[in-house]
Protein backbone atom coordinates (compact mmCIF):
# COMPACT_ATOMS: atom_id res chain seq x y z
CA UNK A 1 0.00 0.00 0.00
CA UNK A 2 2.99 2.51 1.01
CA UNK A 3 4.60 1.62 -2.66
CA UNK A 4 1.15 2.82 -4.46
CA UNK A 5 0.62 5.68 -2.58
CA UNK A 6 4.32 7.07 -2.86
CA UNK A 7 3.86 6.14 -6.69
CA UNK A 8 1.00 8.33 -6.93
CA UNK A 9 2.36 10.98 -5.41
CA UNK A 10 5.19 10.94 -7.39
CA UNK A 11 3.09 10.85 -10.66
CA UNK A 12 0.71 13.48 -9.64
CA UNK A 13 3.81 15.74 -9.11
CA UNK A 14 4.91 14.52 -12.90
CA UNK A 15 1.46 15.88 -14.26
CA UNK A 16 1.62 19.03 -11.80
CA UNK A 17 5.01 20.40 -13.00
CA UNK A 18 3.72 18.79 -17.09
CA UNK A 19 0.91 21.50 -16.84
CA UNK A 20 2.47 24.07 -15.29
CA UNK A 21 5.38 24.11 -17.85
CA UNK A 22 2.75 23.72 -21.19
CA UNK A 23 0.59 26.91 -19.27
CA UNK A 24 3.54 29.03 -18.99
CA UNK A 25 4.51 27.82 -22.82
CA UNK A 26 0.63 29.11 -23.90
CA UNK A 27 1.81 33.37 -23.55
CA UNK A 28 5.46 32.29 -26.16
CA UNK A 29 4.65 33.02 -29.66
CA UNK A 30 6.09 30.35 -31.87
CA UNK A 31 9.39 30.14 -33.02
CA UNK A 32 8.84 30.47 -36.82
CA UNK A 33 6.90 33.98 -35.91
CA UNK A 34 9.73 35.11 -33.74
CA UNK A 35 12.19 34.73 -36.73
CA UNK A 36 13.20 38.01 -38.19
CA UNK A 37 13.87 37.83 -41.97
CA UNK A 38 14.35 40.53 -44.04
CA UNK A 39 12.80 40.52 -47.40
CA UNK A 40 14.58 40.81 -50.46
CA UNK A 41 13.84 41.74 -53.76
CA UNK A 42 15.28 42.61 -57.20
CA UNK A 43 13.45 45.04 -59.65
CA UNK A 44 14.82 45.11 -63.53
CA UNK A 45 13.53 48.06 -65.95
CA UNK A 46 15.26 48.77 -69.31
CA UNK A 47 17.45 51.27 -67.67
CA UNK A 48 18.96 48.99 -64.94
CA UNK A 49 18.10 46.92 -61.85
CA UNK A 50 17.58 47.93 -58.37
CA UNK A 51 17.97 44.97 -55.29
CA UNK A 52 16.10 46.07 -52.00
CA UNK A 53 16.10 45.11 -48.71
CA UNK A 54 14.07 45.06 -46.04
CA UNK A 55 15.13 44.65 -42.81
CA UNK A 56 12.96 43.05 -41.09
CA UNK A 57 9.84 43.13 -42.63
CA UNK A 58 7.91 43.57 -39.19
CA UNK A 59 5.39 45.91 -38.39
CA UNK A 60 7.67 49.10 -36.80
CA UNK A 61 10.63 50.72 -37.94
CA UNK A 62 12.66 48.76 -40.74
CA UNK A 63 16.27 49.57 -42.75
CA UNK A 64 15.48 49.64 -46.94
CA UNK A 65 18.32 49.10 -48.46
CA UNK A 66 18.56 49.82 -52.28
CA UNK A 67 21.34 48.97 -54.62
CA UNK A 68 21.53 50.43 -58.24
CA UNK A 69 23.18 48.55 -61.15
CA UNK A 70 23.20 48.92 -65.19
CA UNK A 71 21.60 46.31 -67.26
CA UNK A 72 25.15 44.34 -67.16
CA UNK A 73 25.25 43.85 -63.89
CA UNK A 74 27.98 47.04 -63.49
CA UNK A 75 27.60 49.16 -60.30
CA UNK A 76 25.30 52.08 -61.52
CA UNK A 77 26.08 55.73 -59.51
CA UNK A 78 22.57 57.50 -59.15
CA UNK A 79 22.70 61.26 -58.08
CA UNK A 80 19.98 61.74 -55.93
CA UNK A 81 17.43 59.16 -54.60
CA UNK A 82 13.37 59.72 -53.53
CA UNK A 83 11.72 56.68 -51.74
CA UNK A 84 7.99 56.98 -50.70
CA UNK A 85 5.51 53.82 -48.87
CA UNK A 86 2.30 53.67 -48.99
CA UNK A 87 -0.48 50.83 -48.57
CA UNK A 88 -4.28 50.60 -49.37
CA UNK A 89 -4.88 52.31 -46.88
CA UNK A 90 -1.93 54.60 -45.97
CA UNK A 91 -0.99 57.35 -48.78
CA UNK A 92 2.41 57.51 -50.00
CA UNK A 93 4.80 59.60 -47.84
CA UNK A 94 8.53 60.27 -48.51
CA UNK A 95 10.99 57.89 -46.29
CA UNK A 96 14.23 59.65 -45.69
CA UNK A 97 16.61 58.64 -47.75
CA UNK A 98 21.26 58.64 -46.83
CA UNK A 99 23.54 57.79 -49.66
CA UNK A 100 25.93 55.50 -48.43
CA UNK A 101 27.82 55.18 -52.04
CA UNK A 102 26.96 56.55 -55.92
CA UNK A 103 25.16 53.00 -56.23
CA UNK A 104 23.87 52.17 -52.10
CA UNK A 105 21.25 54.36 -50.05
CA UNK A 106 19.85 53.58 -47.51
CA UNK A 107 16.22 54.08 -45.14
CA UNK A 108 17.22 53.50 -41.82
CA UNK A 109 14.14 53.02 -39.54
CA UNK A 110 11.60 53.47 -42.07
CA UNK A 111 8.48 53.45 -39.88
CA UNK A 112 5.68 50.90 -41.87
CA UNK A 113 3.66 50.64 -39.30
CA UNK A 114 0.75 48.26 -39.72
CA UNK A 115 1.64 44.94 -41.19
CA UNK A 116 0.19 43.80 -44.70
CA UNK A 117 1.34 44.85 -48.45
CA UNK A 118 3.17 47.83 -48.49
CA UNK A 119 3.94 49.63 -51.69
CA UNK A 120 7.68 50.90 -51.98
CA UNK A 121 8.18 53.39 -55.01
CA UNK A 122 12.12 54.68 -55.55
CA UNK A 123 12.73 57.38 -58.02
CA UNK A 124 16.53 57.58 -58.57
CA UNK A 125 18.03 60.34 -60.77
CA UNK A 126 20.78 59.80 -62.90
CA UNK A 127 22.24 62.47 -65.02
CA UNK A 128 19.22 64.51 -65.00
CA UNK A 129 17.41 61.31 -65.87
CA UNK A 130 14.81 59.49 -63.70
CA UNK A 131 14.19 55.91 -62.88
CA UNK A 132 11.54 54.59 -61.28
CA UNK A 133 11.30 51.21 -59.58
CA UNK A 134 7.97 49.91 -57.84
CA UNK A 135 8.12 47.19 -55.54
CA UNK A 136 5.75 45.53 -52.98
CA UNK A 137 6.41 44.13 -49.68
CA UNK A 138 4.70 42.22 -47.45
CA UNK A 139 4.77 43.60 -44.04
CA UNK A 140 4.40 40.73 -40.82
CA UNK B 1 -34.36 82.16 -85.02
CA UNK B 2 -31.31 84.60 -84.41
CA UNK B 3 -32.52 84.56 -80.61
CA UNK B 4 -32.15 81.00 -80.85
CA UNK B 5 -28.70 80.59 -82.27
CA UNK B 6 -27.12 83.41 -80.05
CA UNK B 7 -28.35 80.83 -77.17
CA UNK B 8 -27.04 78.12 -78.91
CA UNK B 9 -23.46 79.78 -78.95
CA UNK B 10 -23.29 81.01 -75.94
CA UNK B 11 -23.93 77.59 -74.52
CA UNK B 12 -21.34 76.30 -76.33
CA UNK B 13 -19.18 78.93 -75.78
CA UNK B 14 -19.81 78.51 -72.11
CA UNK B 15 -19.18 74.79 -72.18
CA UNK B 16 -15.59 75.31 -74.11
CA UNK B 17 -14.90 77.57 -71.11
CA UNK B 18 -15.96 75.33 -68.48
CA UNK B 19 -13.98 72.30 -70.29
CA UNK B 20 -10.92 75.17 -70.70
CA UNK B 21 -11.23 75.25 -66.76
CA UNK B 22 -11.45 71.84 -66.21
CA UNK B 23 -8.91 70.43 -68.40
CA UNK B 24 -6.38 72.89 -66.66
CA UNK B 25 -4.23 72.46 -63.75
CA UNK B 26 -4.95 73.89 -60.06
CA UNK B 27 -3.41 77.24 -60.01
CA UNK B 28 -1.25 75.61 -56.55
CA UNK B 29 -0.45 72.68 -58.57
CA UNK B 30 3.19 71.95 -59.52
CA UNK B 31 4.32 69.29 -62.04
CA UNK B 32 7.15 68.89 -64.58
CA UNK B 33 10.91 69.78 -64.14
CA UNK B 34 12.75 72.24 -62.22
CA UNK B 35 15.20 74.69 -62.74
CA UNK B 36 18.48 74.70 -60.01
CA UNK B 37 20.34 78.15 -59.73
CA UNK B 38 23.05 77.97 -57.56
CA UNK B 39 23.35 81.03 -54.81
CA UNK B 40 26.33 80.79 -52.85
CA UNK B 41 29.82 79.16 -52.87
CA UNK B 42 31.97 78.98 -49.31
CA UNK B 43 35.08 77.34 -50.09
CA UNK B 44 36.89 75.84 -47.11
CA UNK B 45 39.52 73.84 -48.27
CA UNK B 46 38.30 70.90 -49.40
CA UNK B 47 35.11 71.29 -47.63
CA UNK B 48 32.62 73.69 -50.19
CA UNK B 49 29.18 74.94 -48.68
CA UNK B 50 26.72 75.76 -51.14
CA UNK B 51 23.39 77.28 -51.34
CA UNK B 52 21.71 76.32 -53.75
CA UNK B 53 17.77 77.56 -55.03
CA UNK B 54 15.23 75.22 -56.92
CA UNK B 55 12.18 76.12 -58.66
CA UNK B 56 9.30 74.80 -60.65
CA UNK B 57 10.14 75.43 -64.00
CA UNK B 58 5.60 75.59 -65.04
CA UNK B 59 5.19 78.70 -62.49
CA UNK B 60 8.58 79.55 -61.22
CA UNK B 61 7.30 78.81 -57.46
CA UNK B 62 10.06 77.99 -55.09
CA UNK B 63 10.03 74.32 -54.52
CA UNK B 64 10.34 73.77 -51.13
CA UNK B 65 9.88 69.95 -50.51
CA UNK B 66 12.31 68.62 -53.00
CA UNK B 67 15.17 66.02 -52.78
CA UNK B 68 17.98 67.88 -53.33
CA UNK B 69 22.12 66.69 -53.67
CA UNK B 70 25.07 67.61 -54.83
CA UNK B 71 27.61 65.24 -56.39
CA UNK B 72 31.57 65.96 -56.83
CA UNK B 73 32.07 64.36 -60.08
CA UNK B 74 35.91 63.80 -61.33
CA UNK B 75 37.66 64.60 -64.46
CA UNK B 76 37.52 61.12 -65.58
CA UNK B 77 33.72 61.15 -65.03
CA UNK B 78 34.12 59.16 -61.78
CA UNK B 79 30.47 60.03 -59.57
CA UNK B 80 31.46 60.20 -55.82
CA UNK B 81 28.47 59.58 -53.18
CA UNK B 82 26.35 62.46 -53.36
CA UNK B 83 25.48 64.64 -50.16
CA UNK B 84 22.43 65.54 -49.58
CA UNK B 85 21.30 69.64 -49.25
CA UNK B 86 18.84 70.45 -46.77
CA UNK B 87 16.26 72.52 -46.72
CA UNK B 88 16.53 75.82 -45.35
CA UNK B 89 12.85 75.96 -43.30
CA UNK B 90 11.78 78.61 -44.70
CA UNK B 91 9.68 76.69 -47.21
CA UNK B 92 11.52 79.39 -50.16
CA UNK B 93 13.16 76.94 -51.69
CA UNK B 94 16.66 76.86 -50.66
CA UNK B 95 18.54 74.03 -49.75
CA UNK B 96 22.19 74.25 -48.24
CA UNK B 97 24.94 71.60 -47.26
CA UNK B 98 28.78 71.66 -47.76
CA UNK B 99 30.31 68.93 -49.88
CA UNK B 100 33.40 67.15 -48.95
CA UNK B 101 35.63 66.79 -51.94
CA UNK B 102 38.54 63.70 -51.85
CA UNK B 103 41.60 65.95 -52.70
CA UNK B 104 42.12 69.16 -54.36
CA UNK B 105 41.80 69.57 -57.95
CA UNK B 106 39.15 70.22 -60.65
CA UNK B 107 35.82 68.78 -60.23
CA UNK B 108 32.09 69.12 -61.60
CA UNK B 109 29.74 69.32 -59.21
CA UNK B 110 26.15 67.84 -60.00
CA UNK B 111 23.10 69.09 -58.70
CA UNK B 112 20.09 67.23 -58.38
CA UNK B 113 16.08 67.40 -57.41
CA UNK B 114 13.29 65.25 -57.65
CA UNK B 115 10.13 67.03 -57.26
CA UNK B 116 10.74 69.10 -59.40
CA UNK B 117 13.61 66.96 -61.34
CA UNK B 118 16.35 68.72 -62.60
CA UNK B 119 19.71 68.96 -62.71
CA UNK B 120 22.91 71.32 -63.34
CA UNK B 121 26.79 70.81 -63.63
CA UNK B 122 29.04 73.21 -61.80
CA UNK B 123 32.43 73.59 -62.39
CA UNK B 124 34.50 73.61 -58.93
CA UNK B 125 38.72 74.29 -58.39
CA UNK B 126 39.14 73.11 -55.07
CA UNK B 127 42.31 74.48 -53.69
CA UNK B 128 43.86 73.28 -50.40
CA UNK B 129 43.22 75.19 -47.19
CA UNK B 130 45.41 78.19 -46.50
CA UNK B 131 45.77 77.30 -43.32
CA UNK B 132 47.62 73.86 -41.72
CA UNK B 133 45.19 74.05 -39.19
CA UNK B 134 42.55 73.15 -41.18
CA UNK B 135 44.96 71.51 -44.15
CA UNK B 136 42.97 67.75 -43.00
CA UNK B 137 39.66 69.50 -43.48
CA UNK B 138 38.76 68.69 -39.97
CA UNK B 139 37.94 72.34 -39.21
CA UNK B 140 37.10 73.72 -42.82
CA UNK B 141 33.15 73.51 -41.93
CA UNK B 142 33.43 75.76 -39.09
CA UNK B 143 35.78 78.06 -41.12
CA UNK B 144 32.98 77.92 -43.64
CA UNK B 145 30.41 79.02 -40.58
CA UNK B 146 27.59 76.25 -41.24
CA UNK B 147 28.93 74.77 -38.00
CA UNK B 148 27.55 72.00 -39.21
CA UNK B 149 30.66 69.84 -38.94
CA UNK B 150 32.54 71.72 -36.15
CA UNK B 151 29.20 71.36 -33.64
CA UNK B 152 29.93 67.54 -34.25
CA UNK B 153 33.77 67.94 -33.82
CA UNK B 154 33.51 69.66 -30.50
CA UNK B 155 30.53 67.57 -29.44
CA UNK B 156 33.32 64.32 -30.25
CA UNK B 157 35.99 66.78 -28.28
CA UNK B 158 33.67 67.36 -25.42
CA UNK B 159 33.42 63.59 -25.24
CA UNK B 160 36.68 62.89 -25.02
CA UNK B 161 37.59 65.54 -22.20
CA UNK B 162 34.55 64.11 -20.31
CA UNK B 163 35.07 60.54 -20.53
CA UNK B 164 38.93 60.55 -18.88
CA UNK B 165 37.50 62.86 -16.12
CA UNK B 166 34.80 60.23 -15.23
CA UNK B 167 37.31 57.45 -15.33
CA UNK B 168 39.78 59.38 -12.71
CA UNK B 169 36.56 59.60 -10.42
CA UNK B 170 35.98 55.45 -11.10
CA UNK B 171 39.33 54.68 -10.38
CA UNK B 172 39.42 57.17 -7.38
CA UNK B 173 36.54 55.52 -5.61
CA UNK B 174 38.10 52.04 -6.81
CA UNK B 175 41.41 52.88 -5.18
CA UNK B 176 39.51 54.40 -1.89
CA UNK B 177 37.63 51.28 -1.28
CA UNK B 178 40.51 49.09 -1.98
CA UNK B 179 42.59 50.89 0.95
CA UNK B 180 39.18 50.78 3.17
CA UNK B 181 39.00 47.32 2.50
CA UNK B 182 42.11 46.30 3.15
CA UNK B 183 42.16 48.34 6.25
CA UNK B 184 39.05 46.70 7.85
CA UNK B 185 40.69 43.40 6.92
CA UNK B 186 43.45 43.90 8.53
CA UNK B 187 41.97 44.98 11.68
CA UNK B 188 39.33 41.85 11.56
CA UNK B 189 41.73 39.36 10.89
CA UNK B 190 44.47 40.64 13.50
CA UNK B 191 42.79 41.21 16.56
CA UNK B 192 45.87 41.71 18.36
CA UNK B 193 46.05 45.07 16.74
CA UNK B 194 42.66 45.96 18.83
CA UNK B 195 44.00 45.08 22.08
CA UNK B 196 44.88 48.25 23.47
CA UNK B 197 47.05 46.12 26.31
CA UNK B 198 49.00 45.39 24.22
CA UNK B 199 50.72 48.95 24.18
CA UNK B 200 53.72 48.79 26.62
CA UNK B 201 56.42 51.75 27.81
CA UNK B 202 59.12 48.87 26.81
CA UNK B 203 57.81 49.18 23.29
CA UNK B 204 61.17 50.85 21.36
CA UNK B 205 59.96 50.45 17.85
CA UNK B 206 62.11 47.55 17.05
CA UNK B 207 60.72 45.54 14.08
CA UNK B 208 58.39 44.03 15.91
CA UNK B 209 54.85 44.40 13.31
CA UNK B 210 52.61 43.89 16.09
CA UNK B 211 53.67 46.73 18.79
CA UNK B 212 54.12 49.31 15.55
CA UNK B 213 50.31 50.45 16.07
CA UNK B 214 49.46 50.05 19.31
CA UNK B 215 52.89 52.60 19.72
CA UNK B 216 50.49 55.36 19.10
CA UNK B 217 47.92 54.54 21.57
CA UNK B 218 45.04 54.78 19.54
CA UNK B 219 43.46 51.54 18.97
CA UNK B 220 41.01 52.56 16.38
CA UNK B 221 43.59 54.38 14.51
CA UNK B 222 46.02 51.57 13.30
CA UNK B 223 46.02 52.82 10.12
CA UNK B 224 48.29 56.03 9.86
CA UNK B 225 50.39 54.62 12.61
CA UNK B 226 50.86 51.30 10.61
CA UNK B 227 51.86 52.80 7.52
CA UNK B 228 54.97 54.82 9.17
CA UNK B 229 55.86 51.97 11.33
CA UNK B 230 58.55 49.67 10.88
CA UNK B 231 59.59 47.81 7.70
CA UNK B 232 58.69 44.69 9.80
CA UNK B 233 55.26 45.47 9.83
CA UNK B 234 53.13 43.23 8.13
CA UNK B 235 50.69 45.82 7.76
CA UNK B 236 52.92 47.99 5.81
CA UNK B 237 53.37 46.30 2.50
CA UNK B 238 49.75 45.37 2.35
CA UNK B 239 49.02 49.54 2.81
CA UNK B 240 52.00 50.23 0.54
CA UNK B 241 51.39 48.18 -1.95
CA UNK B 242 47.53 49.81 -1.95
CA UNK B 243 48.89 53.20 -2.44
CA UNK B 244 50.96 52.15 -4.63
CA UNK B 245 48.36 51.33 -6.66
CA UNK B 246 46.40 54.26 -6.29
CA UNK B 247 49.18 56.34 -7.25
CA UNK B 248 49.44 54.55 -10.14
CA UNK B 249 45.90 54.96 -11.11
CA UNK B 250 46.09 58.21 -10.16
CA UNK B 251 49.24 58.78 -12.09
CA UNK B 252 48.10 57.06 -15.06
CA UNK B 253 44.62 59.52 -14.87
CA UNK B 254 46.94 62.57 -14.01
CA UNK B 255 49.17 61.43 -16.87
CA UNK B 256 46.80 60.73 -19.15
CA UNK B 257 45.12 64.03 -18.52
CA UNK B 258 47.47 66.07 -20.92
CA UNK B 259 48.25 63.25 -22.93
CA UNK B 260 44.16 63.42 -23.70
CA UNK B 261 44.81 67.10 -24.69
CA UNK B 262 46.41 66.40 -28.07
CA UNK B 263 44.92 63.24 -28.80
CA UNK B 264 41.42 64.63 -28.51
CA UNK B 265 42.63 66.90 -30.71
CA UNK B 266 43.28 64.48 -32.69
CA UNK B 267 40.44 62.84 -32.30
CA UNK B 268 38.43 65.81 -33.29
CA UNK B 269 40.12 66.14 -36.43
CA UNK B 270 39.95 62.52 -36.95
CA UNK B 271 36.02 62.36 -35.89
CA UNK B 272 35.46 65.28 -38.17
CA UNK B 273 36.88 63.65 -40.92
CA UNK B 274 35.21 60.26 -40.04
CA UNK B 275 31.94 62.41 -40.18
CA UNK B 276 32.78 63.09 -43.66
CA UNK B 277 33.50 59.74 -44.67
CA UNK B 278 30.19 58.27 -45.26
CA UNK B 279 31.27 59.59 -48.69
CA UNK B 280 35.17 59.44 -48.44
CA UNK B 281 34.88 55.49 -46.90
CA UNK B 282 32.61 54.45 -49.72
CA UNK B 283 35.44 51.89 -51.00
CA UNK B 284 35.24 50.57 -47.56
CA UNK B 285 31.70 49.36 -47.97
CA UNK B 286 30.76 45.81 -48.16
CA UNK B 287 28.34 46.30 -50.89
Amino acid sequence: MVPLTRSLRAEVAVAGAALAITASLIHQAPARATVTEPFDTTVTIDAGTMDATVDPAQAGANDIHMYFADPSGAELAVDAVQVTAATAYVPARRLTVTPILPNHVTATGASLPSSGTWTIEVTAVRQGVPLVFTFEVPIR
Amino acid sequence: MKLRTVATAAALGAGAIALGVVGAAPAGAHSGGGTIVVEQVHPAGTSIHYIVLVTWDNDGHPAADATVTATPVATDGTAQTPFTLAPSGAGDGRYSGAVEFPEPGDWTVRFTSIEPTGTIDQAQTVTPSATPGASGGAFAAADDGTGASSGGGSDEAGDGDSIPVLLIVGAAIVALGGVVTALLAIRRNRPDLAVPAAATPTDTGTPTAADTPTAAGTPGDTGSPTAASSPGDTDTPVESATSATATAIAGDAIGGAPAAGPADGAAAGETATTAADPAGDAPSEPR
